[in-house]
């Protein structure tokens, strides 16, 4: 083995980026740098993830520390890329191959191939639409619920664009949500304002950050746990807001019955 | 045939989730959105037969959580990608707007129990997963020192 240790150290940093990039749990980057070390034979390397940064330290090849910072800036949901990256550093632990090749694997995952938008936006839409019937609503609803989950879509992806955070984009995607429920109803469209808003705010609610938080808190990681909590709280409440503003806008207006 | 419905609407439902959080593979996306189905009846299962709204919820969380432990060992992928897919169903979404709903209305009442019972139903799924996953833990560790051992 030539590759040196400094090497080695960008090397386990850039999985463990790309782990924590695509939606895995900080225990996760954690154990897979970890295992990366370990199958290399460097010893003692102190690992500490959080949801904004990875530190990673270890002796290096003339017996001084070296230690490598990467900050985790953009964090979203890809199961695809997580899964290959997970089967990459199984390989990886297994075979120790040389660190170009891992290189070039992990370029490949961070170029993969996404949805293209419009399947992203129908995503959203069947997804609206779905928990609309879900949650007992008519089809007329559901209809509706379908074009207003295309608009949040739209509305995030904008947003998105100007690097909005997430407490304004949640705020504002519900609005478009909300008016597109009571423009509907107030046309004659749409039968049961309650059933659309519903079906359609499933597409915003925070539940992988609820379902992450405790799975995170068990494994120690208290410090991710308790920034999550915040996390899932303040988006919760932008939903709440981006609701209420234009619901209560149209009762006090055009003395429109909730 | 009620519960075949239910699974029908819950599976479709989070079919749509598995394109948003970009997962390709066609065999995992299926089953993900089976554990979503399965979920729901169990949820709906319990309701009928007299469970509470936590207890419903956390039976609800912990098969989920089960299943997709089950299925990241068969189809060796993160187990997180069977759970938040999964887990869909049951999250309190509904929950968040009738509170909101009461609040803006002022049915001080009403939104307190609402905003009490979305709150209890986020712990109760926060704990069942992590029930689940912390006997997945001890077991995993088990078999880990276990092995240590007859290596040594």
């Amino acid at each position: 083995m030539t590759t040196s240790k400094k090497t080695l150290l960008d090397v386990a940093c850039k999985l463990g980026r790309c782990i924590q990039e695509n939606g895995g749990e900080i225990y996760r980057v954690e154990q897979a740098i970890d295992f990366f070390m370990r199958a290399y034979n460097i010893d003692n390397a102190q690992i500490f993830a959080i949801p904004a940064t990875i530190i990673v330290t270890i002796k290096g090849d003339d017996g001084e520390s070296i230690t490598q910072l990467e900050r985790v800036t953009s964090i979203s949901q890809n199961m695809n890329r997580l899964n290959k990256v997970n089967d990459l550093c199984r390989w990886v632990c297994r075979n120790t191959p040389d660190a170009n090749v891992i290189y070039e694997k992990l370029k490949t995952i961070n170029n993969s191939k996404k949805y293209s938008n419009l399947s992203d936006m129908l995503a959203y839409s069947v997804a609206s639409a779905s928990f609309c019937f879900f949650w007992g609503g008519s089809t007329f609803d559901a209809i509706v619920a379908f074009i207003a989950g295309a608009a949040t879509e739209l509305c995030l992806k904008f947003l998105k664009k100007f690097e909005s955070n997430i407490f304004f984009s949640n705020l504002l995607s519900s609005m478009v949500i909300a008016i597109i429920a009571i423009l509907s109803v107030k046309i004659g469209f749409g039968k049961d304002l309650d059933m659309i808003i519903v079906g359609a705010i499933m597409t915003l609610v925070p539940g992988v950050g609820i379902t992450n938080i405790m799975r995170d808190i068990i494994s120690g990681d208290v410090i991710t746990g308790t920034t999550k909590i915040a996390e899932v709280l303040l988006i919760a409440t932008a939903i709440a807001i981006g609701i209420a503003l234009p619901l209560s806008a149209y009762a006090t207006l055009c003395g429109g019955v909730l | 045939m009620n519960y075949l419905l239910a699974f029908i609407y819950a599976s479709l439902a989070c079919a749509g989730f598995c394109v948003m959080f970009n997962l390709q593979n066609y065999k995992i996306a299926v089953f993900a959105c089976i554990g979503g189905g399965i979920e729901w009846v169990v949820c709906l299962w319990c309701a009928a037969h007299g469970g509470s709204l936590v207890f419903q919820n956390l039976i609800a969380a912990i098969t989920v959580a089960a299943y997709s432990e089950i299925m990241a060992r068969v189809f060796k992928a993160p187990s997180t990608v069977f759970l938040i897919v999964g887990i869909l169903p049951i999250v309190p979404g509904r929950g968040i707007y009738f509170t909101m709903k009461y609040c803006i209305q002022g049915d001080i009442e009403m939104f307190i129990k609402q905003g009490l019972d979305t709150f209890s139903v986020a712990g109760a799924i926060a704990v069942g997963v992590s029930l689940v996953s912390s006997v997945v833990r001890i077991i995993s560790a088990s078999k880990y020192i276990n092995n240590k051992k007859s290596a040594s």
